[in-house]
């Protein structure tokens, strides 16, 4: 009967035990850019999504994504790469953005940023975690993406104006011959009727 | 003798009619047409795709001088083919024209009149040939260069852009300048 009981006990324990683990906060981070196309000296904004997916909230929640984007590629335009917040309370999304500015065109890595953590207030062990990471992207050069996507206007009708004299004038020089001389048919004929 | 003489000026004056060869004043003509042709389109490869005039001056060097060449032979080639359709179509017009010139000078003959109504025939015809040569060959080449450029190579490098749209609307233009009948 006593060890029923203290097996029953046990298994209590182990239950309770393991439900405290499984309550543990965790936080999702996701990395990824706005942008559908990256071009050198034009802005590229970078959103960061946390995702507290626990019933607990954690602590001291520390974003590092210097690595990424290092000084002498890009320039950083606007927020921090390295944000600290205080608490993020369970189940709560928090969402933080950055605008660069790449310096360089060509082939770029852009890696997965880094996300330290506490799991409560008084548990000083630090959790570790990893965003997704966006890879390598293609910054494109200036010169090539407004070859792309420029409208060019002033080009296409300075274009015309300088084309255009060399189409209209030959015609105009052709339709009036061949006016003059079609108008000198019709009008003897016309004489001829009426005659 | 004299008879002979006249025969033979007749028969030059067949020939040139309807020899290939060009006077120099036409191919001068023809030439600075093609040579601006050509050259206007480098605006847009310049200017919208962003080819530098510096690093690709031979690119356009040799594209401008090969398309001026082929433009140069397709206004001879359409010219030569106009000019005898055009000479019979004006016929009758330029005989009236003539004969209105002539009605008041009694003292003129026949022959006289047939030697003006070929001659001006003749320049009507080449005036006519020439300028619509000219204004269908530059219109048929801009419009295949935009097409090509613009439409069939957009997506390639701007140097294979530009040497295929180049390159194959002068080809084409020369071909069809050939090949109407």
């Amino acid at each position: 009967m006593f060890f029923k009981i203290s097996l029953t006990f046990i298994a209590l324990i182990s239950i309770v035990f393991s439900q405290t683990d499984d309550e543990e906060s965790f936080l999702f981070v996701t990395k990824q850019t706005f942008n559908r196309f990256i071009v050198e000296n034009k802005e590229l904004t970078i959103k960061y999504g946390l995702y507290n997916s626990g019933p607990t909230t954690v602590f001291n929640v520390n974003l590092n994504d210097m690595h990424s984007f290092p000084a002498d590629k890009f320039e950083l335009l606007v927020g921090t790469l390295n944000p600290k917040w205080e608490r993020i309370h369970a189940g709560v999304n928090l969402t933080h953005v950055v605008v660069l500015k790449p310096k360089q065109s060509g082939l770029s890595n852009i890696t997965y940023a880094i996300v330290t953590y506490q799991k409560s207030e008084k548990n000083t062990d630090v959790q570790r975690t990893y965003s997704s990471e966006i890879g390598d992207i293609y910054i494109m050069t200036s010169r090539e993406y407004d070859r792309r996507f420029s409208s060019h206007i002033i080009d296409w009708i300075l274009f015309t104006a300088m084309a255009s004299p060399c189409i209209i004038f030959p015609f105009f020089l052709w339709f009036n011959s061949k006016n003059k001389y079609e108008l000198l048919l019709t009008k003897d004929k016309l004489i001829r009727k009426v005659q | 003798m004299s008879n002979q003489r006249t025969t033979s000026r007749d028969e030059d004056l067949l020939l040139q009619d309807f020899s290939r060869n060009v006077t120099t004043k036409s191919w001068a003509l023809f030439i600075g047409n093609a040579a601006v042709v050509s050259a206007i389109p480098l605006w847009l490869f310049w200017r919208i795709h962003q080819m530098d005039i510096t690093s690709y001056f031979i690119h356009f060097i040799i594209g401008t001088a090969i398309s001026t060449y082929f433009l140069n032979s397709a206004y001879q080639n359409m010219k030569f083919i106009l000019k005898h359709k055009i000479a019979q179509k004006r016929e009758e017009a330029i005989n009236r024209e003539i004969t209105k010139l002539f009605t008041n000078d009694k003292n003129a003959n026949k022959k006289d009149k047939d030697d003006r109504v070929l001659t001006r025939k003749n320049e009507v015809a080449d005036f006519e040939a020439t300028t619509f040569s000219i204004f269908y060959n530059n219109a048929f080449y801009l419009v295949c260069l935009i097409v090509l450029s613009f439409f069939v190579f957009k997506n390639f490098s701007p140097t294979v852009n530009y040497l295929f749209s180049v390159g194959l609307s002068t080809a084409i233009v020369f071909l069809f300048s050939t090949g109407e009948k």
